[in-house]
């Protein structure tokens, strides 16, 4: 029943209520409702007698402005996306605090998983150093990813989700640049056991060093570039879809 | 012929308390419940209909409402009703509500200051 008219006065709302940042969620099914109720007034003004076109514009009328939805939207906090309420919080601190928390979790998880495998006897007792060989290239791939797949991951997640809300870019890139700077220094160094009993190591530091200056300056750069791209891409494609 | 809506200056907090007493007698869905706030104001009190979409996510959000989605002649509908909490709230501003209505009756009577 909806026309084409009718439909880019919703996709409109849409746009502009998730571009100030109303959640995502909760634009879905207030739009939802929106046209459910517009439907039902429409159809209560043509059981009245009225023509399909005074039908619509009696139900536009019952409904409101664009404005006047949009305001009463926008006036409630409750309906903000987080990105949204807490700009500074989620794009500056949020992607180190995601990323430091990941990483101390998955090693909390790393080392049930070995004990695990061990105690169910799924690992025969090391003889020389820790076994199995696929074990050790599985710690090597993880820390690996911790540095340096982990961090430009959640950094375009969180780029991504700014870019959607199309909210304040300087947040998104203060966020990127840190968590870049942060992961770019950091090195990591796995040490296995060489005897039996003994433990293993894996120490993670954070570093300006004249020695690896050059290469973190490197992954900082990539990093951040990566992060970036994602934004640009993301805000990028909400434009072009804005302009179709 | 319909009436035109109500003025805006007097109507703040209304159609939240409106919204709670109304789904504290039964649960309801937005076309429905607006058309029940016109039938039990006899057509004095007129919101924006589409303004009501937000205040119901809103004390949703708050806790007061709760929703489910059923499907009624081929549609879903999500229908509101109020929790414990709803009530609660329904129950403090009923009580400022008639507190403020009864001072402003009192005010308008003229008072013991004697307004001319």
């Amino acid at each position: 029943m909806a026309s084409p008219d009718t439909l880019i006065q919703f996709d409109r709302l849409r746009d502009r209520l998730i571009g100030e940042g109303v959640a995502r969620r909760h634009v879905r099914r207030l739009l939802g409702e929106l046209a459910d109720h517009y439907e039902d007034a429409v159809r209560a003004g043509l059981a009245k007698g009225l023509d399909t076109e005074t039908a619509t514009a009696a139900a536009w009328q019952r409904l409101g402005s664009e404005d006047e939805i949009a305001a009463s939207i926008l006036a409630l906090p409750e309906l903000r996306s987080l990105p949204a309420r807490f700009p500074r919080t989620i794009s500056a601190a949020g992607p180190i605090l995601l990323w430091v928390g990941i990483t101390i979790a998955s090693c909390f998880l790393l080392a049930g998983f070995t004990h695990a495998l061990q105690t169910f006897g799924l690992v025969p007792p090391p003889r020389t150093s820790i076994e199995p060989i696929w074990l050790q290239n599985l710690l090597n791939v993880m820390a690996f990813a911790y540095l340096r797949v982990l961090p430009v991951a959640i950094g375009a997640g969180i780029a991504f989700t700014f870019a959607r809300h199309l909210l304040v870019p300087v947040w998104t890139i203060s966020g990127a640049v840190a968590l870049s700077l942060l992961s770019g220094f950091l090195s990591y160094s796995l040490t296995f056991p060489t005897e039996v009993g003994q433990a293993g190591a894996l120490q993670i530091g954070w570093a300006v060093s004249s020695v690896q200056l050059r290469s973190s300056l490197m992954f900082t750069a990539m990093n951040i570039c990566s992060i970036l791209v994602v934004y640009w891409l993301a805000r990028r494609s909400r434009g072009s879809r804005h302009m179709a | 012929m319909a009436k035109g809506k109500t003025n805006p200056e007097f109507m703040t907090g209304v159609p939240e308390l409106l919204i709670l007493r109304l789904l504290s007698e039964r649960e309801m869905y937005g076309y429905e419940l607006v058309q029940a706030i016109e039938a039990v104001t006899g057509e004095e009190i007129k919101v924006g209909e589409g303004v009501v979409y937000p205040i119901l996510h809103a004390l949703e959000a708050q806790g007061c409402l709760s929703s489910k989605r059923k499907p009624v002649n081929g549609r879903t509908r999500v229908y509101y009703a109020t929790t414990a909490a709803g009530k609660r709230r329904l129950g403090t501003l009923v009580g400022e509500w008639q507190r403020i209505t009864g001072a402003i009756t009192l005010a308008m009577k003229g008072s013991k200051h004697g307004i001319a």
